[in-house]
C-alpha cells in the first residue's frame, strides 16, 4: 500500500497540538470541566456494547451445567435442560426486547420534545389561532359525532375548547397533547387529559374509544407518522363510532400566506384527497369531507354589476379566483368505523 | 479450452444479484467485474434471493443465468428448521461467545446447499480457484472443508462475537489465501487466529467517480461553515461522544460552526444548537455535503474499512478520527490525510486548527485523494490480487 509523503506530517502537528490541549485542559475553569460528562466522553467499541448491558448479565446467570450421566438418561436429561435453557433465554429475550423498545419510545418521545422551538406555544396560539369563541363557533359542526357518546379522546387539544364542548354537552372525554403547559392547564380545569405523544397513546391505550377528534394535529406531523395514527385509532375505535380529524386546507391558497407558514411548528399540510385515502386505506367507511373557516365576502375578490356580456365573464373568472385563492381554510375527514 | 479451464475461478456465494443490500454484496459485484478481464469467472450460489428474505425459500428456479456476461449457477437451498439456530444467533448478536455444542447448532442452521457442495466436489478441478465472501455463511465454511487448497476467502471481518467461533479459527488457517482490506483488518485476524503465510492485504476497489457542488449544497440546505458526520447514527458509532465534544467545542471557542450528521438511524438525545441531523439523504447530496464542508469528523473505533473516509478523501477534504481507530488512524497515516483526537481539549484544538488554516485543510484533503487514488483503485486491487494468487 503506497504512503504519502508530503512535505509535512499530521504527527508533527498534532504533538503541538496536543501540547496546546494539554495547556488548555488546565487552564479551563472548574465550571466547564464539570460540565464535561466524564461517562459521555470515555469512547466505546461496539464489542464493549455488545459485551456488557443488561442482556450480557443475565445470560451469565444462565449457564445451565450438564449432567454427568452417561447413556440414555443423561442424553434425555441433558436434551432436556438444553432446550429448557434455550427456552428460557429466549423468554428473556423477549421481555429485554419489550423494556429496550420502551425505553426507545421514552427516548423517541424527549428527543422530539428537544427539537421542538422552545417558546411559548400557548401564547402563539392564543394569539394566531383566533378567539376561543370563533374557534368553538367552527367546532360546533363536530359536535353530532359524539353527542351521547362515552369515552371520546382529543388528540392535541391545545387550549382544550373541544374538551370543554363536549363537558359542556354531557359527553364524557380525555384528552392527550404532547405539549406540557397545555396538559397543565386542562388539568387545572379538571379535564382528564394526559401529556404523551399521540401515536404512543393511543397504541398503549388498554380499551376502546367512543369517538375520536382530532383538530389542527395533522399537519404537525409526518405522513407516516400520521398515517400510523390513523390506523391505529381504527384499532382502538368501537364499530360505528367517529374519527374526526380537521386540519388546513390546502385546496385554499391564501392558507399558504397565513396559517401554513405562520406556525413554525408545521411540519407539511395535507392535501384533502390524501387524507381521504389514509381514512379508506385504514379500513374507515363512509369518509366524507367537512369544510370550515369560510372567508368573509368583504376578504374575497369583489364581483361587477352585470351590465354587459363581458362584465359577465369578468365576474365568471372571479368567482374561479375565489375558488381557488379563498376557498374554506380547513377541512375535516369523518370517518366511521 | 484446457487453458480456460485452468484459468476458471469459482465466486462461491450465499446469494448473488445486481441489486440486492449489503456492502459485501455490492463488494462481490465489483470483485467479479475486475476479475473478469483476466480469469473466466462463474458465480456459484443458492437459490436464495438476499440476507433479508426467507432463507428457506428457493426465490430462483435452479439453474444457469447469465448477466453481465457472467454465467450464474444456482442451486437449491437446504430447508431447515432454525429455532434453535436463532437462539445461538442472538446470544452471538449480544456478543456471547457460544460453545461447541452451540456453535454446532449455529452452523446447522448456517445457509447452505447440499447440490452447490455437490457440485463443487465433482467439479474441482475445473477450477483454479475459489472466491469466497464474507466468512461467516455456511457457503463458505462448506467451500473452505471441500477445496481448501483452492479457496481464497476475502472474509469482510469486524470485531465481533462471531469471529471468536472456533469453526472460524479453522476455516482462517486452513485456506489457501485470506485476502484482507486494511493491515487492520488482517492484524485483528492475526490476533485471533495466529499468524498465517496465507494472509494477503489487497485493499477494496472504489468507486473513483465521486463529485461534489459546495453551491448546489449552500441553495439546497442553506448551511455553511459546518463539519460533517456520515454514517449511522448510533452509540456504536460514538456519535452521542461526537455530539457531546462538539456542543463543548462551541461553547468553549463561542465560534457558530455547525455539525451536520448525515445518515440513518434514530438519535436518541435531544440535539444541542449548532448540531443539525439531515437524516437520509441522496448520495449525490451527501457528496456535496462533504465537499462543501470544513472537514469529514468519525469518532468510531469500530470501523472495518471506512468507505466514507475514502469519500473524503476523494472530494478532498480533511478527516478528523479517533486516536483509538486502528482502521482510521491507519488511513490517517499512510495518507496524512487528517487529524486526530484522544480527547475533548485535543479535540477542540484539531477543529480549532482545520478552521484556522484553511490551505492546510486543502493540502491534507489533496493528501487524501492521491491516496484513494493510489490505493482503492481498480487496478491496484486488481494488481494486488494477481501478484498474491
Amino acid at each position: 500500500m503506497e504512503n504519502n509523503n508530503e512535505n509535512f506530517s499530521v504527527v508533527e502537528i498534532m504533538k503541538e497540538l496536543k501540547q496546546k490541549a494539554l495547556k488548555r485542559k488546565m487552564s479551563v475553569d472548574n465550571d466547564f470541566l464539570k460540565s464535561l460528562d466524564l461517562r459521555k466522553l470515555k469512547p466505546v467499541s461496539a464489542f464493549e456494547i455488545e459485551k456488557s448491558g443488561i442482556d450480557g448479565q443475565i445470560s451469565k446467570k444462565l449457564v445451565v451445567k450438564k449432567i454427568q450421566k452417561k447413556g440414555l438418561y443423561g442424553r434425555i436429561v441433558n436434551y432436556g435442560l438444553r432446550k429448557f435453557y434455550f427456552a428460557l433465554r429466549y423468554l428473556l429475550d423477549g421481555l429485554i426486547l419489550s423494556q429496550e423498545k420502551f425505553n426507545e419510545r421514552v427516548l423517541r418521545f424527549m428527543s422530539k420534545r428537544s427539537k421542538e422551538i422552545d417558546f411559548d406555544y400557548s401564547s402563539f396560539e392564543e394569539k394566531f389561532r383566533g378567539s376561543t369563541e370563533k374557534v368553538l363557533e367552527k367546532q360546533r359542526k363536530y359536535l353530532p359525532f359524539f353527542e351521547g357518546r362515552e369515552n371520546v379522546l382529543d388528540i392535541g387539544f391545545g387550549r382544550g375548547e373541544f374538551l370543554d364542548f363536549l363537558s359542556q354537552s354531557g359527553v364524557k372525554a380525555i384528552g392527550v397533547d404532547s405539549y406540557f403547559p397545555f396538559v397543565t392547564d386542562a388539568k387545572r380545569r379538571g379535564f382528564s387529559v394526559y401529556n404523551a405523544d399521540a401515536l404512543d397513546f393511543v397504541q398503549s391505550f388498554d380499551g376502546k374509544f367512543n369517538g375520536v377528534f382530532c383538530s389542527q394535529f395533522a399537519e404537525h406531523t409526518e405522513s407516516a407518522y400520521l398515517y400510523s395514527l390513523i390506523k391505529s385509532v381504527f384499532e382502538k375505535l368501537e364499530t360505528g363510532a367517529f374519527f374526526v380529524m380537521e386540519t388546513i386546507n390546502v385546496k385554499s391558497l391564501s392558507v399558504f400566506s397565513n396559517s401554513v407558514y405562520m406556525d413554525p411548528t408545521h411540519f407539511r399540510p395535507i392535501h384533502p384527497e390524501t387524507l381521504k385515502f389514509f381514512f379508506e386505506s385504514a379500513g374507515f367507511r363512509d369518509v366524507s369531507f367537512i369544510f370550515s373557516g369560510d372567508f368573509s365576502p368583504e376578504e374575497k375578490l369583489r364581483e361587477l354589476i352585470e351590465r354587459d356580456e363581458n362584465d359577465k365573464i369578468y365576474n365568471e373568472n372571479i368567482r374561479k379566483m375565489n375558488e381557488l385563492l379563498f376557498a374554506p381554510q380547513d377541512y375535516a375527514v369523518v370517518g366511521k368505523k | 479450452m484446457q487453458l480456460l479451464e485452468k484459468n476458471k475461478i469459482g465466486f462461491v456465494l450465499p446469494w448473488y444479484g445486481q441489486n440486492i443490500p449489503g456492502g459485501a454484496e455490492a463488494e462481490a459485484l465489483g470483485l467479479i467485474d475486475n476479475l473478469k478481464s483476466h480469469f473466466d469467472v462463474e458465480v456459484l450460489t443458492t437459490c436464495v434471493k438476499d440476507f433479508f428474505s426467507d432463507w428457506n425459500e428457493n426465490f430462483w428456479k435452479e439453474g444457469t443465468y447469465f448477466e453481465n456476461g457472467v454465467k450464474i449457477m444456482r442451486l437449491k437451498v437446504d430447508k431447515k428448521d432454525r429455532f434453535d439456530f436463532h437462539n445461538v444467533n442472538r446470544l452471538l448478536m449480544n456478543g456471547k461467545r457460544p460453545d461447541l455444542d452451540e456453535e454446532k447448532i449455529y452452523m446447522r442452521g448456517q445457509v447452505s446447499s447440499r447440490g452447490l457442495n455437490s457440485f463443487i466436489k465433482t467439479n474441482v478441478l475445473n477450477y483454479k480457484y475459489f472466491f469466497s465472501m464474507p466468512y461467516m455463511f455456511g457457503t463458505t465454511v462448506d467451500l473452505s472443508l471441500i477445496a481448501p487448497e483452492k479457496t481464497v476467502l476475502i472474509p469482510c471481518l469486524h470485531n465481533e462475537a462471531y469471529a471468536r467461533m472456533e469453526v472460524y479459527k479453522t476455516m482462517f488457517s486452513s485456506v489457501f489465501r485470506v485476502f484482507f482490506h486494511m493491515n487492520s483488518e488482517k492484524r485483528l485476524a492475526e490476533s485471533l487466529y495466529g499468524n498465517n503465510d496465507s494472509f494477503r492485504i489487497i485493499g477494496e476497489a472504489l468507486d473513483l467517480n465521486v463529485s461534489g457542488n459546495k453551491e448546489r449544497f449552500f441553495l439546497k440546505y442553506g448551511v455553511r461553515d459546518f463539519f460533517v458526520y456520515v454514517g449511522r447514527k448510533d452509540e456504536g458509532k460514538n456519535v452521542p461522544l461526537l455530539v457531546h465534544w462538539f456542543s463543548k467545542y462551541r461553547d468553549l471557542s463561542g465560534k457558530d460552526v455547525k455539525l451536520l450528521l448525515i445518515g440513518p438511524g434514530e438519535l436518541n438525545l435531544p440535539l444541542p444548537s449548532g448540531i443539525v441531523d439531515l437524516g437520509f439523504i441522496t448520495r449525490q447530496d451527501k457528496f456535496d455535503a462533504i465537499f462543501a464542508s470544513l472537514g469529514l469528523i468519525n469518532l468510531s473505533l469500530n470501523e472495518s474499512f471506512s468507505l466514507v473516509l475514502m469519500e473524503a478523501g476523494l472530494l478532498k477534504r480533511p478527516v478528523i478520527v479517533h486516536e483509538n481507530s486502528e482502521v482510521l488512524m491507519e488511513h490517517v497515516h499512510k495518507g496524512n490525510m487528517g487529524l486526530f483526537a484522544s480527547d475533548f481539549f485535543e479535540f477542540f484544538e484539531v477543529l480549532n486548527y482545520i478552521w484556522e488554516n484553511k490551505e492546510f485543510s486543502s493540502r491534507l484533503g489533496l493528501n487524501g485523494y492521491n491516496y484513494v487514488l493510489n490505493n482503492f483503485s481498480k487496478e491496484r486491487v486488481l494488481k494486488n490480487i494477481l501478484s498474491n494468487l
